[in-house]
């Protein structure tokens, strides 16, 4: 000390020093508590205080922990939110909380600040982070006890990216389900182990309900082995259904059901599922029925050898024809007449047919189509009478040329040719056994007195040969003076439809039989 | 003095840097206080970061800290460090030399 009572700079340097010192040893933790001077005498301040635990607490927690200052401003924020919203911490601190929200989200998180003065609120917010990404969050805001007057708001903010996850996975679940539950086709979904997860009603009807949990290849194995087709050698479905798992697309390959008399065919197609980070996590199978295509197919193999066949059979008819009027014909132009009008008779049968989808004809309609181009005098000189009548195909182009022959002899020197003639054709079925015959009569009368002819022409062989050969009948040709009278009889070979009637004509003869009985 | 320390002009920005303890009604104080008078007198030109010494020491060590809340201003020199609630306007707006460019 100098004489005026000032410090000299010795004692200054020392007192900096000593100064240096104290902090040294604040600052290095060489210290636990601090001596201040307060109103009422010196306060210790321990270093370490009795909320350390709790302050930790909040530190470490998982959730983002935030206090808030009435304006929005980040008075606190943990790690974990720092986080969430990928800031570094001392960027989060000091700013405010507005920066981590969309623009159109403030006005909504500013009410709930404003809200979160007097009561705790909680809303799900999707935060804008630092990055750039979005987080689905739950912030959770309420009032805080402050040490003075002001105000001071905390939030947790609870990170929803799970449960978002959970509910889309929920969501996309229910999706498949519903899309499986209404799928017309039989639809597999397998795991990557190749077990089987889900499947549409569809293959649970196909394969059995205890689908689901068994391995696909044993549900596959519903499809006998070898009813794939397109197999490569030593690569049947099942080593088909492994590349699938392997990531590659497998469609086309037919596969059969036999059933009793109802064998079902499908395609297979079957494709690998990816996740998100596009590895191969299970595989689809789909069957399409393609039954009817096959069907089609074969009908159509089945239509193609029966034309081929319907037009042999007609060139052979068109050359009998030609051959028989050939031989019996007077002339080239009675050989033309005569050829032209057979070739009509033939090709109005083959017409008659096709309106069947060549299955059967009708007898009247028949007999009706033959004799109309006749009718030039009067349309009630022909009278029929008769059930009605089903022919197959065969039946049909004979007896087509059979009429043909009778209405053209009618025509030309029969009933036919005089104003007052007439011909009444009339047919019945007579049941022999097992078999039902037609018998028809055609009867002329009103014609020009008749005679038997000198020589038997082509019309009467063919009418007799026919009958006889081609339809296992007889016909009887009688030139009785007042007109021509001719007797048809020959079994109907059943049509589809008269076999149908009869099954059902039978079933109804059963049930009043028994009805009968059961009342007496 | 003035040769060597011409103080701040209109166009400097400031980085500041703030050093707290966590949620301590001081420390909050501070923050607040601070911000406020930041927008009010350094509207878009200010760059501030707040740290929590609880939270990060790594980053209050190389400070040399004695006492929290400190205020440091780190730009434009030269440092200036301010320490306690910042609830004195006066004394913070003399401690950044912010009362020259205001006034």
């Amino acid at each position: 000390v100098n004489d005026s009572g000032e410090p000299t700079l010795d004692q200054l340097r020392a007192r900096l020093a000593e100064a240096e010192e104290t902090l040294q040893a604040i600052r290095s933790g060489a210290v636990d508590a601090v001596v201040v001077d307060g109103p009422d005498g010196p306060r210790i301040y321990t270093l370490k205080g009795a909320d350390e635990p709790y302050r930790i607490l909040v530190e470490r927690m998982q959730e983002g922990a935030v206090t808030l200052g009435e304006d929005g401003t980040v008075l606190f924020a943990n790690g974990s939110f720092a986080s969430l919203v990928t800031a570094p911490l001392e960027q989060v601190i000091g700013g405010a909380l507005d920066r981590f929200l969309p623009e159109h989200e403030q006005p909504r998180f500013a009410a709930l600040l404003q809200e979160a003065r007097s009561v705790s609120v909680r809303q799900e917010f999707t935060l804008r982070r630092a990055d750039g990404g979005e987080v689905a969050t739950l912030l959770s805001l309420g009032p805080l006890p402050a040490e003075d007057d002001g105000l001071v708001i905390s939030m947790i903010a609870s990170d929803l990216t799970e449960q978002k996850r959970t509910e889309q996975v929920v969501a996309a679940e229910r999706f498949l389900r519903s899309i499986l539950e209404q799928a017309t086709e039989p639809i597999v979904i397998c795991d990557a182990a190749g077990t089987v997860t889900h499947a549409s009603q569809a293959a649970l009807a196909l394969s059995g309900p205890d689908l689901i949990g068994r391995s696909l290849v044993q549900a596959l194995a519903v499809f006998p082995p070898g009813s794939a087709d397109g197999q490569g050698p030593g690569l049947g479905l099942t080593g088909r259904l492994g590349e699938v798992l392997g990531g590659r697309m497998l469609s086309g390959l037919e596969v059969s059901l036999t059933g009793e008399g109802n064998a079902r065919h499908y395609l297979l197609s079957a494709g690998p599922l990816y996740d998100a980070r596009d590895q191969v996590v299970g595989c689809m199978v789909m069957l399409t029925d393609i039954t009817a295509r096959k069907r089609a197919e074969e009908h159509q193999q089945v239509l193609l050898a029966e034309l081929s066949h319907r037009v042999k059979n007609t060139l052979a008819s068109v050359r009998a024809i030609a051959a028989q009027t050939l031989r019996t014909a007077p002339s080239v132009e009675a050989f033309q007449g005569a050829f032209e009008g057979r070739l009509k008779a033939l090709a109005l049968a083959h017409g008659l047919l096709t309106q069947t989808g060549w299955s059967e004809a009708d007898l009247g309609e028949l007999i009706r189509q033959t004799v109309l181009p006749y009718l030039t005098k009067r349309t009630d000189s022909v009278s029929l009478s008769g059930p009605t009548t089903y022919l197959p195909p065969r039946q049909v182009v004979t007896m087509m040329l059979v009429m043909h022959e009778l209405a053209i002899n009618a025509a030309k020197y029969g009933a036919l040719s005089r104003e007052n003639g007439h011909v009444t054709i009339a047919w019945a079925i007579d049941r022999q056994g097992s078999e039902r015959v037609l018998h028809l009569l055609w009867t002329e009368t009103g014609g020009p007195p008749v005679r038997p002819p000198e020589r038997t022409g082509f019309g009467t062989t063919l009418i007799e040969r026919s009958i006889a050969h081609e339809l296992e009948g007889s016909a009887v040709l009688e030139y009785r003076p007042e007109g021509l009278v001719c007797e048809l009889q020959f079994p109907l070979r059943g049509s589809a439809r008269d076999l149908l009637r009869e099954a059902e004509n039978s079933a109804e003869q059963l049930r009043s039989d028994l009805e009968s009985r059961t009342q007496s | 003095m003035a040769a060597e320390d011409p103080g701040p002009t209109g166009q400097d920005v400031f980085v500041l840097r703030l050093y707290v303890t966590g949620t301590t009604a001081r420390s909050t104080r501070a923050i607040a206080n601070l911000r406020e008078l930041c927008e009010q007198h350094l509207p878009e030109r200010y760059d501030l970061q707040v740290v929590d010494v609880y939270q990060q020491p790594e980053l209050a060590a190389r400070e040399q800290l004695v006492a929290v809340p400190t205020l440091i201003r780190q730009l434009p020199l030269p440092l200036r460090r301010l320490v306690g609630d910042l609830s004195n306007r006066q004394r913070v707006l003399a401690g950044l030399d912010l009362s020259v460019i205001s006034s």
